[in-house]
């Protein structure tokens, strides 16, 4: 979900809409949000955010640390989990301190209870050194591209009929 | 018939003379032909004798037989014989004098230039009858002997040399001479056989050889050289009046009996021919300005005047050119002055204040700049109650009062009939006081001040530029705001002015304040450096302070730093500011070093500071040798957002600060955006973690999470840490608990004065003795 959509349309109505339409229960659908969007109008954002939040969504901030970040946000904005952005781990093996802020921001996700997602995961040493931080669920090339629905639910979707058969 | 015979003798060439007849020479070349000629011959001369005797009866004077002869001569000694350039015909001395001879002896002579190179050569030619002149008898280059008449005149010869050149004796003179006197030449010999004599075709190189010293001297006919040094080139030959001899000149033919006859007749003729018809006739052609100067000669002679000419008529045709340049600009600048200046009030048209207003604005955007629209409310009463003379002489009036107080970054326009519109630079009250005093008081009371009753009435609105209109210029709109401002007030009935945006008019006039105040401000000492203490909270002790600055200004009183940086940022000048405080504070800490208290200051540096290509890092430690300090005594503070906004140019600048031994702080971390990516790439001593953003709304817990999570971050990546922004216990319990000891805010201590500073740090004379 981008800044303009936060703004131009009512976000709460579509989403409610679209889970009562198809029976779908909130928690089911997780709502992403940017970090830009949320800086451009961090009051807004809450707002929004809460409401969703209380009906039963799942909101996470998108793209953290990809662009700039401020500290006040993070503070005012309760979101249940937190996406880091992979352009912070490009250079996760070779420096340190990128290392260092990167395990800082995890933890401080986690105390501020939210759940962490990275993103962008492209080796396997990438999710080893990440997994020894706390991280726990990933995304990226090196488990999937994105994919096509039919390709996705024959992957993913497929096993349980057959187990149930 | 005679002269049919005379032309068929002349067509017929080679013919030899007849013995039997001499009188008339008839040319045959073939012997067969003579034959069939013999026949005819005696029928001529049957038809000849009737004619001769009819004309011996009717005329007298031609009693004499009337032969023509062929007279071969060289045309390449004017006067003596050259062509005539009118009438083609040879003339010259020699030519009338043998004219004149033949005519005594019956002839009638035509002259024929000789195309030989020598006079020897054209003896061998039958063409000619005659060939001249010669100056004795000689052998043709055939090698037939020739016979010469009488002399004709005694030709005068003489030596030319170049300047003033000594010749050897004449028999050991090396002598030019012109191949054409070949007959001359060999006199000469005779003459004077130990003379070398070299030929030269034209006089030309004769006179080249002279000048090359191939020869002493050139020989000719004084009456050629009387023409041929006429010509500018040969000025410095000089004339040898001592070697001077004279030659016959004589007619010559080959010694034939049909030769023989002719010269004898010839010589008959030749004594006839008086001394006073002679000199006449030498006279007529010396006296004469015969030479023609050639192309070369022209220039030669005139060539500086031509060249000065040239020059002269270049200088006029440039002057003309830029006249004419000049006449066309002026002629466009009045077209242009037409068009962009108003004709009544001399003010710009609207079309002229659109230019300028958007040349203005593009040229001066830091400026602060307002636009009136201003309208006459009684004008049409003045128009009708005065004349429409006194209305146009108001508007020139109101113009030309403006005009004067206008600086050249502003402008004024008549936009129509009784509205003028101005662009101004804001400036304090003071300038609006002026304004009301200078222009719109005396132009309020221009009827009034002349007897009469008639108060002029002025409605004004007024637009301050904002931003915005600098980065995207729009006269028009600017100018409508302004319009619609005016237009209300007006309808309201009311005189005087309102403002269209208030706000942005305190906004402009604070910036006015502020920039326009600051040099002042920087002499007077209304700008204070302040200093605000760290401490360790551990230990309670002073580590350092912060170098703030108060302005204490004499109009808006005192000023903090929030209130002034930013204009001053925006208007360039707060470098200014910043070397003024740095220099304060290292004569600070020079006074404290020496009272035995050695300190740690933290100055602010702007990323603008780095600008124009200024060597901050260069300035510092030029600071700090002059001042005595050591370098760990200056921290540099840098704000968070510089670095956002421009991380390559202040990582060079922290890079080379930390090079020299500074210590770099990264200021107000926390308060406004931050890049991950940044933190990891700069390379700072200190950050200083700013608190405020705990004290604004939303859950203090979560704030106080973050903060210790920040503090744990930076100290992870060996960074030191100092709290700005403590205001109060509990926050500096917490910072220690988390191990932030080092602190600084207005719990521990505010911004002190240099004095209270000194006393609170307990710097004072005693310790210093």
């Amino acid at each position: 979900m981008f800044a303009k959509d936060l703004y131009t349309l009512d976000v709460y109505q579509v989403l409610t809409g679209l889970i009562a339409r198809y029976g779908v229960p909130a928690e089911r659908l997780r709502v992403e949000i940017t970090e830009t969007a949320l800086l451009e109008d961090p009051a807004n954002s809450n707002a929004v955010i809460s409401r969703l939040r209380q009906r039963g969504f799942l909101v996470e901030i998108d793209d953290f640390g990809k662009g700039f970040s401020s500290l006040s946000t993070l503070k005012d904005i309760h979101a249940d989990v937190l996406k880091i952005d992979m352009s912070l781990l490009n250079e996760i093996e070779t420096r340190q301190r990128s290392r260092t802020i990167l395990a800082s921001i995890i933890n401080m996700a986690r105390s501020l209870g939210m759940g962490v997602v990275t993103e962008g995961i492209e080796t396997k040493s990438q999710l080893q050194s990440l997994a020894a931080m706390g991280c726990e669920i990933f995304q990226g090339y090196y488990f999937s591209r994105p994919i096509t629905v039919e390709e996705f639910e024959l992957r993913y979707l497929r096993p349980e009929p057959q187990k149930e058969s | 018939m005679n002269c049919g015979i005379c032309a068929r003798s002349r067509r017929r060439k080679a013919e030899k003379p007849k013995r039997w007849f001499p009188n008339i020479r008839v040319t045959l070349k073939e012997k067969v032909l003579l034959v069939k000629k013999t026949n005819v011959k005696n029928l001529l001369l049957a038809v000849l004798a009737c004619i001769l005797l009819a004309s011996l009866c009717a005329v007298p004077g031609l009693a004499a037989a009337e032969e023509t002869l062929i007279v071969g001569v060289p045309v390449d000694r004017c006067p003596v014989f050259y062509t005539d350039a009118d009438t083609k015909e040879v003339v010259g001395i020699g030519a009338d004098l043998m004219r004149a001879a033949a005519e005594n002896a019956g002839f009638t002579v035509s002259f024929r230039a000789t195309e030989e190179t020598t006079l020897k050569e054209a003896l061998d030619n039958p063409a000619y009858d005659l060939v001249m002149p010669f100056g004795s008898a000689v052998s043709s280059d055939a090698g037939q002997a020739s016979i010469v008449s009488d002399n004709l005149m005694q030709t005068p010869f003489t030596i030319v040399t170049e300047g003033n050149r000594v010749l050897p004796e004449l028999n050991h003179l090396r002598v030019g001479m012109l191949s054409s006197l070949g007959g001359g030449a060999e006199t000469v010999r005779q003459l004077y056989p130990g003379i070398e004599i070299s030929m030269y075709a034209t006089m030309d190189e004769c006179v080249k050889a002279l000048r090359s010293d191939k020869v002493d001297a050139l020989l000719h006919n004084s009456y050629v050289w009387s023409y041929v040094l006429q010509k500018p080139a040969y000025s410095d030959l000089t004339v040898q009046p001592s070697a001077m001899f004279s030659m016959d000149f004589r007619v010559g033919t080959l010694d034939t009996a049909g030769g023989s006859a002719v010269i004898e007749r010839l010589n008959e003729g030749i004594a006839g021919v008086s001394d006073a018809r002679r000199q006449a006739i030498i006279l007529d052609y010396t006296s004469r300005q015969l030479y023609r100067y050639d192309f070369a000669d022209f220039l030669r002679t005139y060539g500086l005047f031509l060249l000065m000419a040239v020059l002269l008529v270049a200088a006029i045709i440039v002057i003309v050119v830029q006249k004419y340049r000049a006449m066309r600009r002026r002629q466009e600048e009045t077209l242009r002055r037409v068009l962009d200046q108003d004709e009544l009030t001399g003010a710009l048209s609207m079309n002229g204040f659109r230019k300028r207003v958007e040349a203005l604005l593009r040229a001066h955007p830091d400026l602060p700049y307002l636009i009136s629209y201003n309208n006459i409310r009684n004008l049409k009463f003045i128009n009708e109650s005065l004349g429409w003379a006194a209305g146009d002489e108001l508007l020139r009036f109101w113009a030309n009062t403006a005009g004067k107080t206008l600086t050249d970054e502003e402008a004024m326009c008549r936009v129509s009939g009784d509205r003028m519109a101005f662009l101004r630079v804001i400036a304090d009250e003071e300038k609006i006081k002026r304004d009301e005093a200078e222009v719109y008081e005396p132009l309020r009371n221009y009827f009034v001040d002349r007897g009469y009753e008639t108060r002029v009435q002025i409605s004004a609105g007024v637009y301050i530029l904002t931003p915005e209109d600098y980065q995207n210029i729009n006269v028009d709109r600017i100018l409508d705001h302004a319009r619609m401002t005016e237009k209300r007030v007006r309808e309201t009935h009311k005189e005087g002015y309102e403002i269209y945006n208030p706000d942005q008019w305190e906004r402009g006039k604070r910036v006015a304040d502020v920039v326009g105040h600051l040099p002042l401000a920087l002499r007077g000492g209304e700008l204070q450096v302040w200093y605000q203490p760290q401490v360790d909270y551990e230990t309670g002790e002073i580590i350092g302070a912060e170098a703030l600055c108060r302005w204490n200004h004499a109009k808006l009183g005192w000023l903090r730093p929030s209130e002034f940086i930013a204009t001053l940022e925006e208007a360039g000048l707060i470098y200014d500011l910043d070397a003024y405080v740095w220099e304060q504070v290292c004569r600070d800490l020079q006074r404290w070093n020496r009272q035995g208290k050695r300190l740690t200051v933290s100055v602010n540096m702007s990323r603008c500071d780095l600008w124009d290509g200024r060597n901050i890092p260069g300035q510092f430690l030029d600071l700090i040798q002059r001042y005595g300090l050591s370098t760990d005594q200056l921290r540099i503070e840098i704000t968070e957002s510089a670095y956002v906004e421009d991380p390559e140019l202040l990582i060079r600048a922290t890079s080379k600060l930390r090079e020299f031994g500074f210590q770099v702080e990264m200021d107000d971390f926390g308060s406004g955006y931050s890049s991950l990516h940044m933190l990891k790439e700069v390379p700072v001593d200190r950050i200083k973690l700013d608190l405020h953003f705990l004290s604004s709304t939303g859950d203090p817990e979560r704030g106080r999470i973050i903060v210790s999570h920040v503090i744990q971050m930076v100290r992870a990546l060996g960074i030191n840490l100092i709290a700005e922004g403590v205001e109060n216990a509990a926050q500096a319990s917490f910072l220690r608990s988390r191990g932030c000891t080092e602190m600084q805010g207005f719990f521990l201590y505010e911004p002190l004065s240099v004095k209270e500073f000194e006393a609170t740090a307990n710097i004072s004379e005693k310790q210093g003795s």
